[in-house]
């Protein structure tokens, strides 16, 4: 899929900058075809994707702490609005705490990625994660598959 | 039964009260009977008495008669010639009391014959009389006249003895009737008499025994007074009454010592008592007490008094309402000082809220520690990466010596802290038990240690073990660590072989002094062929933070054994470590069954 012409879109709402960085040097380097957009926090992410002509993204990759609106937040007013039913949600966030990977299952996000320490590491996650198919993943999902490891 | 029912007390006494009752007026009535019999017998006797005198008098008046004519004839001498008229009338004056005298027609009859006897008899004393007087005197015929007078005098005497004979058997015949009548009816007096007496005697001693007995349980009653007055001493407890019919109040001597006072220092009733309640709980304590009272519910409240000298008790009062045996309604109730306990438990809960508190606290660096350190720590080593891959030729020998340094200890910042998260996880209260196929488990453990288990060559033996309730994600840890260290402190020429198997517990085998049992606890060992460990360390490297200086060339947090003590604590269990330098340790694991 994503070798067809066709570029994937994939979202990123992270308040660190330096986290940002990492993000886009590592999806640069990984020489996929897509578009990157980057917001600071989840109001402006949830702006950004209500706008009726924005071209909504194939995977967003969501932080969890994040000032005005968070993570959690935002996976619940996506879920609750059928508009969006299509983007997969990868959570992407430094905690690995059991109360955080609960609440983000049940609130509906597709994969849990604790941030790698290592930014080899990051780049096979996210090549992992971008290339998953989605609907196979979906279907077989359950509380051990959803927390990514590699 | 029957017989224990009669000799209840009052029934005892009533039979016997009865008993005598009945025993004395018999005795009054046989004695009555009795006197009644001798009075007849002294008229029975007197009147036979009178018949045989009047009867022994005719018959002397008769002979004396004969005699006298005889001397008359004899001597022609008036002198023995008495009053013919006068002689009759002395006769048959006594014949008409004889016969008034008798009831039977027999008797009767007799007497009349006499009576015909005799005057033919005194007819025949005429005749002689006048033939002696005559000029001629005939003598045979006088002769044969006296002869037949004489018979005649004779025959009446007999008859007379006869009935006088008859009087004197029926007295007899009396005597001996009266006689018996008289012993039957005094045997029967004494007799009951002594019935009498044994039944009021027997009733006296058991009206004794029940004095004494009631004596008795009198001072058992009041030993269990003072008993349970004591029991309220020392307990602080104390009770009341309340009578609803009679407004009548009690309340035990120890009621007024927790007041501070002296037993029934004041009048008992609800007014004397208010003004020892603290101010800000009367108002509450009387409302509850007045709607009790009007609906005959229980009360149950706690509040405030105020002694004498300004000390301040807390009391907690319930009461109920119940019936007293005879029937009456009455409010009882229970005030205990629980000063203490209530003072206690206000501390236990404000140390309950401190608690509380810091728990919340552990769990806010919890969060500090698993999420906000370990973010910049991850953007080090982040960094670290970028200029290992990119910029690490440019270095210097010396830095790139230094960076790798800074590396490693960030790598061990890092599992200190996962580590430290790990450890205040085990703290937390949430234990819930499951049974746990502890083979199964441990699948899981070296699944995840694959690629450890791997690098080291390592070979893990697994027994059979037991089934058993355990905190699942604890156990598991506690393997993991197990199983960690082993393959950490491994001899670098030796593969290690980890062994972990279900031991019997022999006899006597004890820890901390506690016997242990296979009935009480499984045993489990992990065996490992390390470097092992100086026996004197055993308790040591249990210890938070604490390490050996054998760990200096391995690089560990100090903090996985100490988890896995705190695990076993958490599951009341025990652990120990037995080590040889240079050819293994083993840690034994007591889990209860």
């Amino acid at each position: 899929m994503i070798k067809d012409k066709s570029p994937i879109n994939i979202m990123l709402a992270d308040d660190d900058e330096d986290d940002r960085n990492f993000f886009n040097d590592a999806i640069k380097e990984l020489k996929i075809n897509n578009n990157l957009t980057v917001f600071k926090n989840g109001r402006e992410l949830m702006d950004y994707l209500e706008h009726p002509n924005t071209i909504l993204p194939h995977i967003l990759f969501l932080d969890l702490n994040m000032p005005s609106k968070n993570g959690n937040e935002c996976l619940k007013e996506i879920r609750q609005n059928s508009k969006f039913k299509d983007i997969s949600i990868a959570i992407y966030s430094t905690s690995s705490a059991e109360k955080d990977i609960e609440e983000t299952f049940v609130g509906g996000a597709n994969i849990y990625i604790k941030k790698p320490n290592d930014f080899t590491n990051l780049k096979k996650v996210l090549k992992e994660v971008v290339n998953i198919n989605w609907q196979f993943h979906t279907s077989g999902l359950n509380k051990d598959t959803f927390f990514f490891s590699i | 039964m029957k017989l224990k029912e009669l000799l209840t007390p009052t029934l005892v006494y009533r039979t016997a009260l009865g008993v005598s009752f009945i025993l004395v007026i018999s005795v009054a009535i046989v004695f009555h009977i009795q006197m009644k019999s001798l009075n007849q017998s002294v008229d029975l006797i007197s009147d036979s008495n009178k018949k045989q005198f009047e009867l022994e008098k005719i018959i002397t008046e008769i002979i004396q008669r004969e005699s006298g004519i005889r001397s008359y004839i004899i001597t022609k001498d008036s002198l023995f010639y008495e009053n013919n008229l006068q002689l009759k009338r002395k006769l048959f004056n006594g014949l008409s009391q004889l016969k008034s005298g008798y009831s039977s027609s027999e008797d009767i009859q007799n007497i009349e014959n006499l009576s015909k006897d005799i005057q033919k008899r005194l007819a025949l004393f005429e005749e002689v009389l006048a033939i002696s007087n005559s000029k001629r005197t005939d003598p045979a015929l006088l002769h044969a006249k006296l002869i037949e007078g004489n018979m005649q005098t004779k025959a009446i005497q007999q008859k007379i003895y006869k009935l006088i004979d008859k009087e004197v058997t029926k007295l007899k015949l009396h005597n001996i009737n009266h006689r018996y009548d008289i012993e039957t009816s005094t045997i029967t007096a004494f007799s009951l008499t002594i019935i009498t007496l044994v039944v009021l005697l027997f009733s006296l001693n058991k009206i004794n025994l029940d004095f004494v007995k009631v004596r008795k349980l009198n001072e058992e009653l009041k030993f269990v007074n003072q008993v349970s007055d004591n029991a309220e001493k020392v307990a602080g407890i104390s009770h009341w009454k309340i009578n609803i019919k009679t407004g009548k109040f009690f309340y035990s001597d120890n009621f007024f010592r927790i007041l501070g006072l002296k037993p029934h220092a004041f009048e008992q009733n609800l007014d004397n008592f208010t003004p020892f309640i603290h101010p800000d709980d009367v108002e509450d304590a009387v409302r509850q007490h007045e709607e009790s009272m009007r609906n005959h519910t229980p009360t149950s409240m706690i509040y405030r008094i105020v002694r004498q000298d300004g000390e301040i008790r807390y009391i907690n009062s319930t009461g109920d309402f119940t019936h007293n045996s005879k029937g009456e309604l009455v409010k009882i109730g229970v005030s205990n000082d629980i000063t203490e306990e209530y003072t206690n438990k206000l501390a236990l809960e404000e140390k309950n809220r401190t608690l509380i508190a810091m728990n919340a606290e552990l769990e806010s660096f919890n969060q500090i520690v698993s999420h906000d350190l370990q973010e910049p720590l991850r953007k080090i080593q982040m960094f670290i990466s970028r200029i290992e891959d990119s910029d690490f030729e440019t270095i210097s020998e010396k830095g790139r010596d230094y960076f790798s340094k800074i590396k490693n200890a960030a790598n061990r910042m890092q599992n200190l802290m996962m580590d430290l998260v790990d450890y205040s996880k085990t703290i937390k209260d949430d234990k819930v038990f499951v049974k746990t196929n502890l083979n199964k488990l441990l699948e899981d453990v070296v699944h995840e240690l694959a690629l450890n288990i791997e690098e080291k060559n390592a070979v893990i033996e697994i027994g059979n073990l037991p089934k058993l309730n355990t905190i699942p994600f604890q156990i598991h840890q506690l393997f993991v660590n197990l199983i960690s260290n082993s393959l950490k402190y491994s001899k670098e020429t030796t593969p290690p072989i980890i062994k972990i198997k279900a031991v019997k517990i022999k006899n006597g085998e004890k820890i901390n002094d506690i016997e242990l049992s296979d009935k009480k606890y499984y045993k489990i060992t992990v065996t490992d062929n390390g470097i092992g460990f100086k026996q004197e360390f055993s308790e040591k490297i249990f210890m938070l933070f604490k390490r050996l200086e054998t760990d200096i060339d391995y690089s560990g947090t100090g903090i996985g054994l100490a988890i896995c003590k705190k695990i076993i604590e958490n599951h009341n269990g025990f652990i120990k470590a037995e080590g040889k330098p240079d050819i293994g340790s083993v840690f034994i694991l007591y889990l209860p069954k």
